[in-house]
């Protein structure tokens, strides 16, 4: 038995012996391999060792064995034109040169480096594997640490007296998304200098310059963000002292907007202890685009518990956000006399409020199921007074499954305004029209609007104007729909006219057509396409009727009692308008005449390059008989047809509605006026406005050219001789003019052609004319 | 002499006041606002700069109405200053600027866009942009843009193209107005349907219509076609409406006839006469093929006279020949004599179209009885017969633009004779030629220069006035010059051979009209008269009577006035024009053309 142990002990120290020769044998075999033949021993390496998708090759190495000295080994490398690739995950690392020279104390695991040089003016390329790799979860703070802690361990067996990395271009790659560029230069152990490119959708770049010191344990960095609208520079510290961290970064801030300029200046601190973190923001900003222009002392802050071992706790961090807007819309110009308006004194700016809870671990996670990640709730400090009352709270949520974000924030909103009028100084101070008759309505408007952003937001809008003679009721109930980039938003009105009532301006049919419309003919600037994007689609969805027949009156002398009017109307976006909208019977009087307006619709539903299908049937009672006009086609075109009782021909109603006579009882200047205005209707050239004016109105004279369709009347304005020359003088340049005395007696200037014994000639001569 | 100028020169002015105060009637309608340079459009508007002129409803909706309801007393500043941005858009200020405060608006119209180049995109050789005038250094106005779409229209319409679509567009940014036209293909005249004739036979349309079916549509002519119509007093009203259907253009004529008989009473003036009264009766449709007669009676200090004329058209097949009985009595008050006479006669007529022209041709017997009161001529009464007949020719285009005389040409052939022995004492025959050409220079719209070329020659075959047999030649076939209707630089028919009058003339007219460059339609021409007459029978003696100098036309909408100052002058004088003064002689005439 013992001499079996003996045995045993002899065959294990020679088996050991030998095992340690042979592993003495292999290192100094491998260590002088690649002293002695670096290449040889990197393809046998490359052949039994490496993984199969690397490829290693270079154009130059020499290894130089500069001395060997117990387990301490001095030598110099150059290597040029290295060029690295593996296939996953995916790596083409070209490196143009290397130079190192080091001491390597085998014994102590530590190493020297007089010289470490790597240059690379190639591109590199590196896309990092899908599969993220397991690690223990540490916490921020945990990480943080851990980072220092590495780099410390690594100052303590590294040292570098030379040394200089610089990569000029490296590409990250990344799935489904442009690749980021970088390039690195570090010219000392811990200062470093950092660029990065990311080139879509605009070129952004990052600029880092810093050093750390760990022996402080502190990291300093500027780092500067251009591109993209962008442009920051930030001034950051990081210090980690006794298990606490503390980080703070201040800076300029200066973001494009398309053509708004917004700068900002932000402190951020994040003071983190094992168990807590807390974050504070403070901000000031202006060129804020929409309703909050400026923004100052604006203070955001969040405190997110800490947990060991978990990189984010389970627990809900505190949110809190406090913003004061100024009221954008109240400048030195109109604050007086708005102040002076309500009897009150309005705030510089309104406090917007908003706490809640985040959830960093469902947003920095990817959640199987939709799960919360924001609870909030906002309120924007409230305004009452004598002409308005503010109100706007609501809360806010997000949810997150997967990747994908969902918004669900809510609103509740009212505004009040007590007198429209007394506003006025506002209108007046921005520009903002309201046209006249409008402009001296009275009255209130509520405008309430109630639910989720993310969906239909129903809002409601009644307006109850008046004034002495006119009234504007009408209620709306709409649907607000924003789209979750925030980018488009759908608007769907419902309008009810209860009572719209409004004066229409003074005019005269007789006293010149005013030019309302710009002629479209006379083009200022050269068309531009109109670009297929835009910053904010609206699309509206209209819905506009009356809730009883002639809820719309429009007042003017002629319409007796008035213009009643009733409609319905839908509009929705780009699409023409659908629905109809008519006239109820009213009469038109003007100068002794009537007009009785029977019907008169128009139908949008069959709308064809803005001509509107129409219908119309004037009355008018002269003495003997009743004319019928019935007016169809459309509005471009509208076909005018002529009819009786007791029946005549067209040409005689016309005679009987600008003479109330017919034909035979009519001079012959009275009678060519009539064919004159029949032409004219016959071509078109008379709309519904001339042929109500010429049906209203005493014709003096009429003359037509048909070539260019213009028409040149002379309209009684009153009961005395004065008339006017047609509106065009060319045209009446070339007709005999005559002028009216009485019914029977007419001032002709006639021509007479050259005869047997005359040259041709004019006579002005006083007629007077019987037809039998 | 000289006082006889003097009268006729009397009798002018007093024409042009009774113009002027017609005019001023005419113009007293209410007229469109016309604001200064740097004056109120409203209380609170100012103008800093230039003109603008507002109708009364413009300026309600920019400066508000006291007579209008609440809200539309004052109209807000910012209200108006859209509508006058439109306003100054529509007459080519394409970039005012407007200074608004709390309570007034200033307005700055800036410069007005000026047209720099008129383009024509298709169918140049029917639209030839550098015909059109008054458009390049133009301001670019609505106002100018109808008138290019006028123009344009005419143009095709005017061509064949009788649905023509034109767009015209002013580009603000490089001063151009362009024209674009999708003119389709020419047309032709298709078969006139017609409405409102009554019983009238259908046929009784050709006798105005200047055009024939399958002839290329032209739209003057339509118009042309209804202005015969209406002048005739037969119709009412009369206008085409038309429809293109393939390469025909249909024509629907819409007309209306008047009751046949007609009874006007009228006093008036003319150039020749002040004051008139006209009594007339007609009965414009005898027959179901609108034969017709007029009476006239006219009294005047001139002219006292009653005259029955009548056109019959009887003759089967044809619509354009008629019988034409006539009857007048007149007694003529002239400076040179005073006559009464009467003609009984009846001529065989026609008119037709031919080849864008218009002919007439008229003839027959006469009777004549005469009697000379005062002056020269036959002594007491004389009864005798002759020949009269009368062939006019007028190009469409001159017709059609009769009262601009910018274009085309009319020529009158006059014959008058009388045999001795057939009731005559004496034989004589009277030849009239007229032929007036007017030519737009450069084929402009509108013209530029309008040359006016007329010749007139007259030949009475009798003896020579001085001999007892010559002696017996009525007064009305005398030939006497000078006035307004040839020789400008002379007194009214002061060229009289001693108030015998001439037997023989040849007169050639020219005169240079500049058109559209002077305002208010005024046109200043230059003429020159060159005359020369014979006191024998196809003979002319050796003086020339020449005027020179300058007149000036304006069109108004009521007839043309003129006035004219030239000088007379006699070259190559013998004994007979000794006498004949060498002055300057102004005329003013009311409705006579060159």
């Amino acid at each position: 038995m013992k001499q079996n142990f003996k045995k045993f002990l002899k065959w294990t120290a020679i088996t050991t012996a030998t095992l340690i020769l042979a592993a003495i044998f292999v290192i100094v075999s491998t260590i002088l391999g690649v002293i002695y033949n670096p290449q040889g021993a990197f393809h046998f390496a490359q052949k039994y060792m490496l993984p199969a998708d690397l490829n290693i090759t270079w154009e130059h190495i020499h290894f130089n064995t500069l001395s060997i000295k117990n387990w301490d080994l001095q030598a110099e490398l150059e290597i040029e034109n290295l060029h690295i690739t593996k296939k996953s995950p995916y790596l083409d690392l070209p490196i143009d040169n290397i130079s190192v020279r080091a001491s390597l104390f085998f014994w102590d695991l530590k190493a020297s480096f007089q010289k470490f040089h790597l240059e690379s003016a190639s591109h590199i390329r590196f896309k990092p594997s899908a599969k993220p790799s397991s690690r223990e979860e540490k916490n921020i703070l945990q990480q943080l640490q851990d980072t220092l802690s590495t780099i410390d361990n690594l100052k303590s067996r590294l040292q570098f007296e030379d040394l200089k990395i610089d990569i000029k271009f490296f590409e990250l790659l990344r799935e489904n998304a442009d690749p980021l560029q970088m390039s690195f230069l570090l010219v000392s152990p811990f200062d470093f200098k950092f660029s990065m490119t990311i080139p879509s959708p605009a070129e952004m770049k990052v600029l880092a310059e810093g050093s750390l010191s760990p022996d402080q344990e502190n990291l300093t960095a500027h780092i500067k963000v251009q591109g993209n609208g962008l442009d920051t520079t930030q001034t950051m510290s990081l210090n980690l002292n006794r298990g606490q961290a503390t980080l703070r970064s201040s800076g300029p801030t200066t973001y494009l907007l398309e053509k708004r300029k917004i700068q900002a200046q932000t402190e951020l601190t994040i003071d983190m202890t094992r168990k807590v973190s807390k974050m504070n923001l403070a901000f000031s900003a202006k060129g804020l685009p929409g309703p909050v222009d400026q923004v100052e002392k604006g203070k955001l802050s969040l405190v997110t518990p800490l947990e060991a071992s978990t990189e984010w706790s389970e627990s809900p961090s505190q949110l809190s956000v406090s913003v004061p807007i100024e009221l954008y819309f109240i400048n030195k110009k109109s604050r007086d006399s708005l102040e002076q308006a309500c009897h009150c004194k309005l705030p510089k700016a309104l406090n917007l409020a908003a706490d809640g809870k985040l959830w960093l671990s469902t947003l920095f996670s990817e959640p199987k199921n939709k799960t919360t990640a924001l609870d909030g709730n906002y309120s924007l400090e409230s305004v009452k007074n004598e002409l308005f009352k503010v109100d706007v709270q609501g809360q806010i949520k997000i949810e997150k499954k997967g990747n994908e974000l969902f918004y669900a924030p809510e609103i509740d909103g009212s505004v009040h305004l007590y007198s429209l009028k007394r506003l006025s100084p506002i209108f007046d101070a921005y520009g903002i029209l309201v046209p006249a008759p409008l402009d001296v309505l009275d009255g209130t408007v509520s405008f309430n609007i109630k639910g989720p952003i993310a969906s239909k937001i129903p809002a409601f809008l009644k307006i109850d104007l008046f004034s002495k003679t006119q009234k504007v009721k009408i209620q709306s109930e709409s649907q607000i729909q924003i789209s979750k980039n925030f980018k488009e938003a759908t608007v769907q009105i419902f309008a009810k006219i209860d009572d719209l009532q409004l004066d229409l301006p003074p005019l005269d049919p007789v006293r010149g057509l005013p030019r309302i419309s710009p002629d479209p003919r006379i083009q200022k600037k050269r068309p531009i396409p109109k670009s297929k994007q835009s910053s904010f689609k609206l699309n509206l969805d209209l819905q506009l009727e009356t809730t009883h027949p002639g809820a719309i009156r429009l007042q003017a002398k002629y319409f007796k009692p008035s213009l009643p009017i009733t409609l319905s109307i839908h509009s929705s976006g780009t699409k023409s308008a659908k629905g109809f909208f008519r006239a109820e019977p009213f009469d038109i009087t003007y100068l002794r005449r009537t007009v009785h307006v029977e019907k008169l619709s128009f139908n949008l539903d069959q709308t064809q390059d803005e001509a509107i299908p129409m219908a119309g049937r004037f009355r008018i009672q002269q003495t003997d008989y009743t004319i019928f006009v019935d007016v169809t086609g459309t509005t471009k075109n509208p076909n005018i047809k002529m009819t009786s009782e007791p029946y005549l021909p067209e040409s005689e109603i016309i005679s009987v509605l600008l003479y109330d006579r017919t034909s035979d009882q009519l001079v012959s200047a009275d009678a060519e006026t009539a064919g004159g205005v029949q032409a004219a209707v016959a071509d078109r050239a008379i709309g519904l406005f001339g042929l109500w004016a010429f049906a209203s109105t005493p014709i003096k004279s009429f003359s037509y050219n048909p070539v260019t369709k213009v028409y040149s009347a002379t309209l009684a304005v009153s009961d005395s001789v004065t008339a006017a020359i047609g509106t065009n003088w060319e045209s009446a340049a070339h007709v005999e003019l005559r002028r009216r005395i009485s019914q029977k007696w007419i001032l002709t200037a006639s021509w007479t052609p050259a005869s047997q014994d005359e040259a041709e000639s004019t006579k002005l001569v006083l007629q007077w004319e019987s037809r039998f | 002499m000289l006082e006889q100028a003097r009268a006729v020169t009397y009798k002018n002015l007093l024409m042009l006041n009774l113009l002027i105060l017609f005019t001023s009637v005419c113009l007293a309608a209410p007229l469109d606002l016309e604001i200064g340079a740097s004056s109120k459009v409203c209380d609170h508007i100012y103008l800093v700069d230039g003109k603008l002129n507002l109708n009364q409803n413009e300026k309600v909706l920019i400066c508000g109405s006291p007579q209008g309801a609440e809200g539309w007393q004052e109209i807000p500043l910012a209200q108006a200053e859209f509508h006058l941005k439109t306003i100054l858009h529509n007459l080519g200020y394409l970039d005012p600027k407007f200074q608004r405060d709390d309570k007034s608006l200033t307005v700055t119209m800036g410069p007005i866009s000026i047209i720099k180049k008129l383009v024509v995109y298709h169918n140049q050789d029917i639209l030839r942009a550098g015909k059109k005038r008054k458009v390049i250094g133009y301001p670019l106005t609505s106002v100018k843009l109808d008138e290019i779409e006028a123009w344009a229209n005419l143009e095709t319409r005017s061509n064949g193209y009788t649905c023509p679509e034109i767009q015209v567009i002013a580009q603000g940014w490089n001063s151009t107005v362009a024209v674009d036209t999708h003119l389709q293909s020419k047309k032709k005249f298709g078969d006139i349907a017609a409405n409102g004739l009554d019983n009238l036979d259908p046929g009784v349309l050709s006798r105005y219509r200047p055009f024939q079916p399958g002839e290329i549509y032209d739209i003057r002519k339509t118009q042309l076609m209804t202005s015969r119509m209406l002048s005739d007093g037969l119709f009412q009203s009369a206008h085409f409406t038309t429809k293109c259907v393939g390469n025909i253009a249909e024509l629907q004529l819409h007309t209306s006839i008047g009751k046949p008989k007609i009874f006007r009473f009228g006093v008036g003036a003319s150039t020749e006469e002040f004051p008139f009264l006209d009594m007339t009766f007609r009965n414009a449709r005898l027959d179901n093929k609108a034969s017709f007669f007029t009476t006239n009676l006219h009294a005047s200090p001139r002219e006292l006279s009653l005259s029955v004329g009548s056109e019959l058209y009887f003759i089967p097949g044809s619509n354009r020949t008629y019988l034409g009985p006539r009857f007048r009595a007149a007694r003529l008050i002239e400076d040179a004599y005073e006559t009464d006479s009467a003609k009984l006669g009846a001529d065989l007529g026609r008119n037709w179209d031919l080849w864008g022209h218009r002919l007439n041709l008229r003839g027959g017997p006469t009777f004549n009885y005469t009697k000379n009161i005062r002056g020269v001529g036959p002594e007491g009464d004389s009864v005798y017969p002759s020949v009269e007949g009368t062939f006019q020719i007028a190009s469409h285009v001159y017709e059609s633009g009769v009262r601009d005389q910018y274009t085309g040409w009319t020529s009158q052939l006059y014959y008058r004779s009388q045999s001795k022995g057939l009731g005559s004492e004496i034989n004589f025959h009277r030849y009239r030629l007229d032929l007036k050409k007017l030519w737009n220079i450069g084929h402009l719209s509108p013209p530029l220069f309008v040359l006016g070329t007329r010749l007139e020659t007259t030949m009475v075959d009798a003896d020579a006035l001085t001999t007892p047999s010559g002696s017996l030649l009525p007064v009305e076939d005398r030939l006497y010059m000078g006035g307004d209707q040839n020789l400008r630089g002379f007194a009214r028919q002061s060229l009289n051979n001693q108030e015998l009058g001439y037997l023989t003339g040849l007169y050639l007219g020219f005169e240079l009209r500049l058109i559209e460059q002077l305002p208010y339609h005024l046109q200043p021409f230059l003429l020159w008269d060159v005359a020369r007459l014979g006191t024998k029978r196809y003979t002319l003696d050796r003086p020339i009577f020449t005027s020179e100098g300058v007149g000036l036309r304006w069109a108004s909408p009521f007839g043309t006035l003129r006035g004219s100052f030239a000088k007379g002058r006699v070259l190559n004088k013998e004994a007979t024009s000794l006498d004949y003064p060498e002055n300057w002689i102004l005329f003013i005439s009311f409705g006579q053309e060159f």
